[in-house]
């Protein structure tokens, strides 16, 4: 009987695996790097994605938004280029080089066309090791970096996640903005981003995804050549370990000049290590993933009481939130929340039925299968599961991980999670009537 | 430029069934998903004031069931299996599409035509779908870049319904009958303006035969005379100010440009990432790196079947945002008197030749370009773009900035946060 389970696996897994089976080798260079190359055949795009362990939960609460910044105006000068001659440079190339800062690691990644992928590794090469951290580009930077954080409370969805992040992680550096806030960046100096980038652009523990029509050998010495210099730093920042989540229900309203109100709701929930991770990726596509999932219907398709109505449950490391949310008139606040209990309620009182939790199971491989169509989402996927301490190969594996969950699996998930008591955000309309 | 990248080895074609539907089926065998979409040149500029947003509050109607259908049947079936399903409405046109795993094509591809052609409009639904939009609008109204939008297009399109908002309005929403969206279907929801685009892991034939199948037997009609869409030139230039609460100021500034049809479209394309498509463009390095005036700037050319636009649109402090719009007009002053360098021609074109390349990755996107083009009638820009991307030269650029900015104040938009003050004066010419 369990043979034929794995082989009914395995048949679910086939399609995904033809779009994966391209070579992947992965090796450990000699300064710590873990560098993992898939050959694709089929286009003639080249993506890379370097990822740093850590990102912002690495940071001091007084630094918020130190990785974000250092990342952003490392493009901004080496020892040989000016910031001009690095966006010329990339733009000649047809190259996309960018950053990202995330909660648990942040990355540096670039694209460009085979034939120019020589001349934009050489670019990237320089502005991760050799930046120069230009005094002017630093305060340019840094004026448009707050200028960014005042800008985002032009949207509600994104005033009402940053409430809700504080008030679910306390004192956590997950309760935190990646971008940081306007005092801890507005105290950041240039020193502090270099003593950053010294500190934390370390090739131990790093993780490089190359994934396009090169072969290996022809990556390695591009590699070796870039990276030879490139060696351990010092010791990185003490990694944050578990958020301690309140034992009591929180709410918590601010007054904006919105026309619609907003409700958010966030129930602690696990990491990605945790058993039931799968369990609760299901529950959530089940819950608030598309058109048809019990929350839209109730919320919107039913009560036509909002356009946006969705649930999302993170994948972190260190503790999650799962979250649901609707934005909706001031009038009919109360209503939308009445229906979201409702759903709510129902998921612990009647649990999935076995076709059910095969069409939830359908929509996660489906939509994962969808998401790896381009050079880049395979390199970051690869990348992003090591930064989760999943290594790599769980790409492959986490289609797999999620058929076998079971109707008692998302029960007892379900259980877990709201049995414990919510933090309620309502981002309230005081929108002057015209 | 030479063509690195060869274009798919298959060949591509429009097809034309006898009713006037067109259709293009992509088949690859990269990854097994496909992606299938339904193009409706029907849009804003297809309404009057009374029916404003008719064309947008169809579209959520087409996923509320069919006689053979139930209301929310359709994203159920296409979810269930694995995919995604989601609409658009735009200006001209209206595009619905479906991805998923290869293995459901057959059921996304019933239910999604059964929908998009036999929409039953129950009563009911409409109701509450009315209820639906008008959140949806308050949800817009609440982002400041939509009123810089809309004002943006106001002061550019004076003639053309290019002006008109796509959403409608609160009051055009609150009263539509069930009527003017029956008569939008039925008019415009017709063969000869519709096109189908299938793209991925497909057999051609089998797709082929379904379309003929589904669509085949659908009667010939002609749809509604088009709208004049080409802008005529204005007589005056206007820079609307808006003020509302906001943390930042929002700058649109832009030129009226040529059709779909004309030879150079591709031409703006290159010249507006020439001008501001990087951080290497004049309008990035003297706005924000040199004067520090703009917290971001960008350009683009938006594309339609009639009068295009070119447009600038920045972020900037309030205390920037009077002048911002002069100082755009001398850096394109410039630009004409001087000429743009021919680095920064290569630049741009490299730029766009990856951003096409990086488009074609998915099979969402090689079926969207596709059908993009074919809807507004110039399909082969769909497979000739990079080769007319090869020929602008600088001379077409100089041409061009000469033709559409004619050395004119810019028209467009101003937005201002609340306590910054609007409807102020306009500042002086250069």
């Amino acid at each position: 009987m369990k043979r034929r389970i794995l082989c009914l696996i395995l048949l679910t897994m086939m399609p995904l695996l033809k779009t994966q089976a391209a070579t992947t080798s992965a090796k450990k260079m000699p300064n710590g790097l873990l560098w993992i190359h898939r050959r694709v055949t089929h286009n003639q795009i080249v993506a890379f994605h370097l990822f740093f362990p850590g990102g912002s939960s690495l940071e001091p609460a007084a630094k918020a938004g130190i990785t974000a910044l250092t990342a952003s105006v490392m493009f901004k000068g080496t020892v040989s280029r000016s910031a001009l001659r690095i966006a010329q440079e990339a733009e000649s190339l047809g190259a996309a080089l960018d950053s990202q800062s995330a909660n648990d690691y942040w990355e540096v990644s670039g694209q460009s066309v085979a034939e120019n992928f020589n001349g934009l590794f050489d670019l990237f090469q320089d502005v991760l090791l050799h930046p120069s951290f230009p005094a002017e580009e630093f305060a340019k930077e840094k004026a448009a970096h707050l200028n960014d954080i005042r800008a985002k409370k032009e949207h509600i969805f994104e005033v009402a996640y940053d409430r809700l992040q504080k008030e679910t992680f306390g004192d956590h550096p997950y309760a935190r903005p990646e971008e940081g806030t306007e005092s801890s960046v507005g105290s950041l100096t240039r020193d502090d981003l270099v003593d950053w980038h010294r500190t934390t652009v370390s090739p131990n523990g790093a993780v490089l995804v190359t994934v396009g029509n090169l072969p290996a050998k022809k990556m390695e010495s591009l590699l070796r050549r870039a990276f030879a210099g490139w060696t351990a730093a010092g010791e990185t920042p003490a990694a944050p370990g578990a958020p301690v989540y309140n034992n009591a229900p929180v709410s918590a309203e601010e007054p904006h000049p919105f026309e619609q109100s907003y409700l958010m709701l966030a129930y602690p929930a696990p990491g990605v290590d945790d058993p039931s991770y799968p369990a609760v990726k299901v529950l959530n596509a089940y819950l608030g993933a598309g058109m048809s999932s019990p929350l839209f219907q109730a919320v919107r398709e039913q009560g036509s009481l909002a356009y946006e109505v969705s649930s999302f449950y993170g994948s972190r490391k260190w503790g999650s939130a799962f979250v649901i949310y609707a934005g909706t008139d001031p009038s009919t606040l109360n209503d939308a929340e009445r229906r979201m209990a409702h759903v709510l309620k129902n998921i612990l009182q009647r649990p999935l039925t076995p076709e059910e939790l095969a069409d939830t199971q359908r929509y996660i491989r489906g939509h994962y299968m969808m998401d790896h169509q381009t050079n880049s989402r395979m390199a970051w996927y690869l990348g992003w599961w090591e930064m989760l301490e999943k290594k790599h190969e769980h790409d492959a594996r986490y289609p797999a991980d999620v058929a076998a969950v079971s109707v008692e699996d998302v029960r007892r998930a379900a259980r877990t999670i709201f049995s414990r008591p919510a933090v309620r955000v309502v981002i309230r309309s005081q929108k002057k009537k015209s | 430029m030479t063509l690195a990248i060869p274009l798919p080895s298959h060949a591509v074609a429009v097809k034309r069934l006898p009713n006037g539907l067109r259709y293009v089926v992509l088949e690859d065998h990269a990854a097994p998903v496909v992606s299938l979409q339904i193009y409706v040149r029907c849009g804003a500029v297809n309404e009057t004031d009374a029916s404003a947003g008719v064309s947008h509050f169809l579209e959520h109607m087409i996923f509320k069931g069919t006689d053979r259908l139930d209301a929310g049947k359709i994203a159920q079936v296409v979810e269930r299996r694995g995919g995604s399903i989601n609409a658009a409405t735009g200006t001209e046109m209206t595009h619905y599409y479906v991805d998923m795993p290869s293995d459901s094509l057959d059921e996304a591809f019933e239910v999604l035509t059964e929908s998009v052609l036999r929409p039953a409009f129950p009563p009911e639904e409409l109701e509450k779908e009315r209820r639906v939009i008008l959140e949806e609008i308050k949800r817009r109204n609440d982002n400041p870049e939509s009123d810089l939008w809309d004002a943006f297009l106001e002061t550019l399109y004076r003639e053309t319904p290019y002006r008109r908002q796509v959403i409608g309005t609160a009051a055009s929403i609150a009263a539509m009958p069930r009527d003017t969206l029956f008569r939008q279907h039925h008019d415009y929801y017709v063969p000869e303006n519709m096109v189908v685009v299938v793209a991925g892991d497909l057999r051609r034939a089998t797709v082929e035969k379904k379309i003929k199948l589904a669509f085949g037997a659908v009667p010939a009609r002609t749809a509604p005379a088009r709208p004049p869409l080409v802008e005529p030139a204005p007589s005056n230039t206007v820079l609307k100010f808006i003020s509302r609460p906001a943390q930042q100021a929002h700058v649109a500034v832009g030129f009226l440009g040529p059709t779909l049809q004309d030879p150079e479209q591709v031409a703006m394309d290159v010249l507006a990432t020439a001008l501001g498509g990087g951080q290497s463009s004049p309008l990035y390095q003297i706005l924000r790196e040199q004067k520090r005036a703009v917290w971001s700037v960008g350009a683009s050319f938006l594309t339609h079947a009639g009068s295009g636009v070119f447009g600038i649109f920045a972020e900037c402090p309030p205390e920037k945002a009077r002048s911002l719009s002069n100082e755009i007009y001398f850096i394109l002053d410039d630009a004409l008197g001087n000429g743009l360098p021919p680095e920064a021609l290569a630049r741009a074109k490299a730029q766009l030749r990856s951003a096409w390349l990086f488009s074609q990755e998915t099979y969402h996107g090689q079926a969207a370009q596709w059908g993009f083009y074919t809807i507004l009638d110039r399909p082969q820009l769909a497979r000739n773009y990079l080769k007319e991307l090869d020929k602008v030269t600088l001379a077409d650029l100089h041409r061009l900035l000469l033709a559409c900015f004619q050395r004119r104040e810019l028209s467009g938009a101003v937005l201002l946060p609340e306590t910054s003050g609007g409807d102020a004066p306009r500042p002086a010419a250069p």
